[in-house]
């Protein structure tokens, strides 16, 4: 009989399937969601100098390209973002607006588990943080059990957005 | 049949199923638990390079090199890697139609992403946002990237690749590929064989089947079908008899 109980768990451990990548909203379809149904044309923010090494801080590794391309519309920007959990990235989107997270959206996600970061329980807790001095958020996220890389990669691209956000000045991001 | 014969019979059964699925249990359980535990004992992390292994697992490269010349530099391609000048470049891409130099960086084409490089071969930006599906990559006149969807629709970018349109030039030059260095070609086999499978990979290889080869899932997925008769003839054997000969033996 305990030959038995033994054998079915093995079965089980056999038989847990794994969970497969998806996207679950387009860019195009975040952009024109968070600007009211049409997306203002595209910009570029350059990592050089002393964002270079700010983004560097708050990444906890180089930065993957040396340009960021973001939509704005007065102090309203939006950021499509890519960061490693585990092993695959993980895209999301982020609004910024007077540098507070507006919205926060997982666009599209490529690892075997931690897939529970996309639920809004989990994306609302950063509506309406900021990036403080000491780069960290203005609050606490609560994590996801059994989710902590994926967790760690949003709550670092929402820094990585506030960051760059900052260095957009609204006079630059007015619409044409 | 009397029921303790038919009980004898199961349970002989039970032993022969029990012995053929041992050594794929051992197998299916050990990568399993470790499976569990990758990121605890740095599997994810840990490279296999021994070659007779790569070979077995075929992950040594059997295709083709595709070489671009793009200025100073040398641009290749081994199946969804790129390499600059011999060294790997962490995108990959897929679908790769060919490399071109710009007015000020180096264009890398796949069918639906472009990869912008520095002189250095750093990455600017990986762009998405452009015509679809590429079937080929080129430089305008004044240094600005083009792409072909079919030889009537062209498209060319503005000087940061934000935005597109559509173009009737006859004088763009497309990428065609160049003969790879020697040098060159030696290093690019190294760094992709150094890359190697993580240990993560081949222990999944193990707990599907895939590493016994083509018929490896199917062996497994035997092993699966055992393990249920098992706990079949198990339940069974112990509904119908177990309890009495387990009081037969006290």
């Amino acid at each position: 009989m305990r030959s038995c109980l033994a054998l079915f768990g093995f079965a089980l451990i056999l038989l847990a399937p794994p969970a497969r990548g998806e996207v679950y909203l387009t860019p195009d379809k975040f952009l024109a969601d968070s600007f009211a149904g049409a997306a203002p044309p595209p910009k570029i923010i350059w990592l050089t100098g002393e964002l270079a090494q700010q983004a560097e801080a708050v990444l906890g590794h180089k930065a993957a390209a040396l340009r960021i391309r973001y939509w704005a519309d007065g102090a309203r920007s939006a950021w499509i973002l890519d960061e490693t959990g585990k092993t695959e990235a993980i895209t999301a989107g982020f609004v910024i607006e007077d540098q507070k997270i507006a919205r926060v959206q997982v666009l599209e996600f490529r690892e075997s588990r931690g897939g529970e970061v996309r639920h809004p329980f989990f994306t609302n807790q950063f509506i309406g943080l900021s990036l403080q001095e000491n780069d960290r958020l203005s609050e606490p996220v609560d994590g996801i059990s059994g989710a902590t890389l994926s967790v760690r990669a949003v709550e670092t691209m929402a820094k990585f957005a506030l960051l760059l956000a900052r260095h957009v000045r609204p006079s630059e991001s007015a619409a044409p | 049949m009397k029921a303790g014969q038919r009980n004898s019979a199961l349970l002989r059964w039970h032993r022969r199923a029990g012995l053929v699925a041992a050594a794929l249990v051992v197998v299916l359980a050990l990568s399993g638990v470790a499976l569990n535990h990758t990121t605890e004992l740095g599997l994810d992390r840990q490279a296999i390079t021994a070659p007779w292994l790569l070979e077995w697992l075929g992950a040594e490269s059997k295709a083709e090199m595709h070489g671009y010349k793009v200025g100073q530099h040398q641009v290749t391609v081994l199946e969804d890697r790129v390499f600059f000048d011999g060294g790997m470049i962490a995108q990959r891409l897929d679908g790769i139609v060919g490399a071109v130099e710009t007015a000020n960086a180096i264009a890398v084409a796949g069918r639906t992403e472009i990869l912008l490089l520095a002189e250095n071969g750093d990455l600017i930006e990986r762009i998405s946002a452009l015509p679809t599906p590429i079937a080929g990559v080129g430089v305008t006149q004044d240094g600005r990237v083009a792409v072909a969807l079919a030889p009537d629709l062209v498209f060319s970018a503005d000087e940061s690749l934000l935005e597109w349109r559509q173009v009737r030039d006859s004088r763009i030059g497309w990428a065609t590929t160049s003969i790879i260095p020697a040098a060159i070609r030696e290093q690019i086999l190294q760094a992709h064989r150094g890359a190697g499978i993580s240990a993560e990979r081949i222990l999944l290889d193990m707990h599907s089947g895939r590493i016994f080869g083509r018929y490896g899932p199917w062996l497994i997925d035997g092993a699966a079908i055992l393990l249920l008769l098992l706990a079949a003839t198990g339940i069974i054997g112990w509904l119908r008899g177990g309890r009495g000969n387990g009081t037969k033996d006290a």
